[in-house]
């Protein structure tokens, strides 16, 4: 577990799912550590804030209404402005199929629906680390 | 008397003894008879006996006493002329009978001829010459009359000959016992009236249409008054002038050949009867694939009459021993589908085969509304598993950011329940991803990815992510591993989370001690075990412990964090990789759960992978082309790229493979995979013709990657490849032909 203390830089998050509650607790657990936050319900807006809110990281879920993850991440890896922003896959099908299309999809990290939210930010902190270099 | 005495003298030797009767009432002429016979100097004897009259001749005769021969006199006291001889035929009708007539009476002896006589001889002075020769000749023809006759009466058909008026003039024995009747009786009578007991001839006698075309006949008569099947053969008799005179009549008891044939023709229709009314379609199909025929079942299976079928190309292809499923059109019913046994039989003496069609359409409509529910079932297991992991999340992320004070602080009994609650949250976790798991095993929906793999290897990796857990439940991991391991082949993932499985659960069920893991191998087979030294496991609660959702009570306490459905998991997984897991365990000293993965030699994995596409290609009539890349001069390239170099490039050249043939999943043709370090196969759904194309296109993806990634001169690719069923259609002809084609493959790009 990260302390409060830890330098985040204040990074910004996006926090993209369909499902309130989880938005709120990633929400609570990512502010506790340090993170800024900014949300979308779906894909569509998370196509629109990313434009407006440039976050340094985007936790995509997979399954959601208008517009869903992947589709989402094709648009986002489609734009120049956008490819470069790490996208964190949050997903609750565990298959092997849906986690290497993930990793096809462009996404550099995926975390499997329930986690250990200490495992959320152990992925976050080493995707923008590396993204850093 | 001297030349009597000579002549007896004679006759002890080799002279035949002629018996002679002389009826002569003339005492001149019979002095003078017998003189000639004692005088005579022919290879016979003649003993001689006299009779006065008529009355004594027939006295002597019926006294069964034995001639040879009759010397009779037509002018006796008692008889006068041809009537002597008829009387003296009814006592005897076969004796000869030499008449002596006198001199102006020339026209008796031939009359008396015409009555039965065999010869005629005129009293006076021809009879010292002629009187022995006479005897003689009569008795030579009454002797090769006897022998015709008894040749004649030996055949065993029914013989006759018949004048052309149907009138039999002769007949043998087997004729008149046919027709319950002495010989002499039958002669004279017409054949219809005596052989078919009617006043007109019989319509289908064949004689009929001889006299009408003068050639021979052969006809099959079945006369119920008769009682027998007869086979009449009918020859044409012609006279000295040509003319028709009559036939010989030959006639076979064909009775016991014509039952056989009836209970044939019995035994074929009622065979007939059985295959037409069969539920099953029956065809058969000689051996260049034309049907030669077809049963009434086979006609609805094919909705075409029997004899539009019969001639024409059976077109589905038939194979000993084979059951395949036909698309079937169906008389009367929507198209459906036939499952096809194929035997090999005799047709008409020549081999062919038997093809046994039954419609499983039905059946097949209730196997796929059973998969349909056990598919829609399954999606539903699918579909809840995921439902429940997103409210989880949220219970989960909630509860840890309190319990860790992200949320404020807490005091001690809060974080206990809390504590409690987490522990729950994970077990719930943990047992939707087993239920997941143990779905997609149960449906066959889990991909395996077989490949050679070190199990040793995969041993290390668990003890890596294994050893923290345990050591904070303050157990120690060790290992004893047999480092002489071949690589075996099998899905490291799948491996992985059985023995991760069984060393989770040995942590679990151990207070103190230790865990071990051990491989070994046997003849055909690696062996992992892990033993701990925890509570162990009861006798009666072993067998239930692969079962579904069977946790058990171990040393009667129960752990929490289980689901029961591990080991169920891990029985499944090593069972399809055609291995076995079993556990050894002594209640309250610890337990050692074992299993097993086969060796397949690499020749077997390719064996294996070739066979299960040879099956689908087979059931699905489609072709397979069996493609092997291998490294040239692998031994060599080791020493010029580094060991990871080697290894990600090996995994780019399974990816790339993969990534260019059109692959369906859960298929067996298309598949790629590595046979050994350096060999690739690929499993291509294509036939002969196309088989040149998808090399060159892989061959052109790979040249391109190598020559990218600089490794064109150090990397060759040799390519050989076979198809089935156009080149060969076993395995091992297969690889056979694949290989040699790579053996010859030019090696002038790289030396």
């Amino acid at each position: 577990m990260l302390s409060k203390k830890e330098n985040t830089n204040g990074n910004k998050i996006l926090v993209v799912d369909d499902e309130q509650d989880i938005v709120t607790i990633i929400g609570k657990v990512l502010k506790k550590n340090g993170y800024e936050i900014t949300t979308a319900k779906d894909g569509l807006e998370c196509i629109d804030k990313v434009s407006r809110e440039q976050p340094d990281l985007i936790l995509l879920d997979n399954i959601m209404p208008n517009m869903d993850g992947p589709a989402a991440m094709a648009k986002l890896k489609a734009s120049k402005e956008t490819q470069d922003i790490p996208v964190i896959m949050v997903t609750a099908l565990a298959d092997k199929e849906h986690i290497t299309g993930a990793q096809k999809g462009g996404a550099i990290e995926y975390i499997v629906k329930p986690f250990d939210y200490t495992v959320l930010l152990e992925k976050i902190a080493k995707v923008l680390k590396s993204k850093r270099k | 008397m001297e030349i009597q005495t000579s002549g007896k003298s004679q006759a002890l030797t080799d002279k035949k003894l002629v018996k002679v009767l002389l009826v002569e009432d003339d005492v001149i002429d019979r002095k003078l008879v017998e003189r000639i016979l004692a005088k005579s100097s022919k290879p016979v004897e003649f003993t001689l006996e006299f009779a006065e009259n008529l009355s004594a001749a027939i006295e002597q005769l019926s006294n069964n006493k034995r001639y040879d021969i009759i010397l009779l006199d037509l002018m006796l006291p008692d008889s006068y002329g041809v009537e002597t001889v008829q009387r003296v035929r009814e006592i005897n009708p076969h004796i000869p009978i030499v008449v002596l007539t006198g001199l102006d009476d020339e026209q008796a002896g031939l009359s008396a001829i015409e009555n039965g006589a065999t010869d005629y001889l005129i009293k006076g002075q021809e009879l010292p010459n002629m009187l022995v020769r006479a005897i003689l000749y009569a008795l030579a023809r009454k002797k090769e009359t006897e022998d015709w006759s008894k040749t004649f009466d030996a055949i065993s058909d029914l013989v006759f000959i018949q004048d052309k008026d149907f009138t039999i003039t002769k007949a043998n024995k087997a004729f008149a016992e046919a027709v319950k009747s002495k010989l002499e009786d039958v002669v004279g009578k017409k054949c219809y009236e005596i052989f078919h007991k009617r006043d007109i001839s019989w319509p289908q006698c064949p004689f009929e249409k001889s006299r009408v075309d003068k050639k021979p006949h052969t006809e099959e008569i079945n006369d119920p008054h008769v009682g027998i099947y007869l086979l009449v053969t009918v020859s044409p008799v012609f006279d000295d002038d040509g003319e028709f005179a009559g036939s010989v009549h030959i006639a076979r008891d064909i009775t016991e050949r014509k039952k056989l044939e009836e209970q044939l023709q019995i035994n074929k229709a009622s065979f007939y009867n059985i295959v037409e009314k069969s539920a099953d379609g029956v065809v058969v199909v000689d051996k260049e694939g034309i049907v030669q025929f077809a049963n009434h079942a086979a006609e609805n299976l094919f909705n075409h009459k029997a004899e539009d079928l019969i001639g024409e190309m059976f077109g589905f292809p038939v194979v000993a021993g084979e059951v395949m499923e036909l698309d079937v059109i169906r008389n009367g019913k929507e198209p459906g589908i036939a499952e096809m046994r194929v035997v090999e039989t005799q047709w008409e003496d020549q081999g062919a085969w038997l093809a046994l069609l039954r419609d499983i359409t039905e059946r097949k409509g209730a196997e796929e509304k059973l998969k349909e529910t056990i598919r829609m079932k399954s999606d539903f297991i699918s579909t809840v598993s995921h439902e429940l992991r997103t409210p989880l999340t949220a219970i989960k992320g909630g509860i840890a950011l309190v319990l860790d004070g992200l949320a404020g602080d807490i005091n001690e009994e809060q974080k206990e329940v809390l504590g409690i609650s987490k522990k729950n949250v994970d077990r719930l976790a943990r047992l939707i991803n087993d239920v997941l798991d143990f779905q997609k095993l149960d449906f066959g929906k889990m991909k395996f990815n077989l490949e050679a793999n070190d199990i040793n290897q995969i041993v290390k990796d668990v003890y890596e992510t294994m050893g923290t857990p345990a050591k904070a439940a303050g157990l120690d991991i060790l290992l004893e591993l047999d480092t002489s391991l071949p690589r075996c082949s099998f899905d490291s993932d799948m491996i992985t989370q059985v023995l991760t499985n069984l060393v989770n659960n040995a942590i679990k069920f151990t207070e103190e001690g230790n865990i071990a893991i051990k491989t070994s191998k046997t003849e055909d087979v690696v062996q992992v075990s892990v033993s701990d030294t925890g509570y162990g496991i009861r006798k009666e609660d072993i067998s239930k412990l692969f079962n579904n959702f069977e946790q058990l009570g171990r040393g009667g306490e129960r752990k929490t964090g289980g689901t029961g459905l591990g080991l169920a998991i891990s029985n499944e997984i090593v069972e399809r990789h055609g291995g076995m897991i079993w556990v050894e365990s002594e209640h309250g000293k610890g337990s050692t759960f074992t299993f097993t993965l086969p060796i397949y030699g690499t020749e077997g994995l390719l064996k294996k992978s070739i066979n299960d596409g040879i099956r689908e290609a087979s059931k699905n009539d489609t072709k397979m082309s069996l493609i092997l890349i291998s490294i040239a001069d692998f031994d060599k390239l080791q020493q010029k790229l580094s060991h990871e170099k080697i290894t990600s490039t090996l995994q780019d050249i399974k990816a790339l493979l993969q990534n260019n043939l059109r692959r369906k999943p859960h298929r067996a043709i298309d598949a790629v995979f590595k046979l050994s370090i350096e060999v690739f196969v690929v499993l291509a759904n294509c036939g002969k013709e196309n088989t040149p194309k998808v090399r060159a296109r892989l061959e052109q993806k790979l040249d391109d990657y190598l020559a990218d990634k600089n490794l064109a001169d150090k990397i060759r690719l040799v390519f050989g490849c076979a198809t089935y069923p156009d080149d060969a259609s076993t395995n091992e002809d297969l690889i056979m032909k694949a290989r040699k084609l790579q053996a010859i493959a030019p090696v002038a790009s790289f030396v």
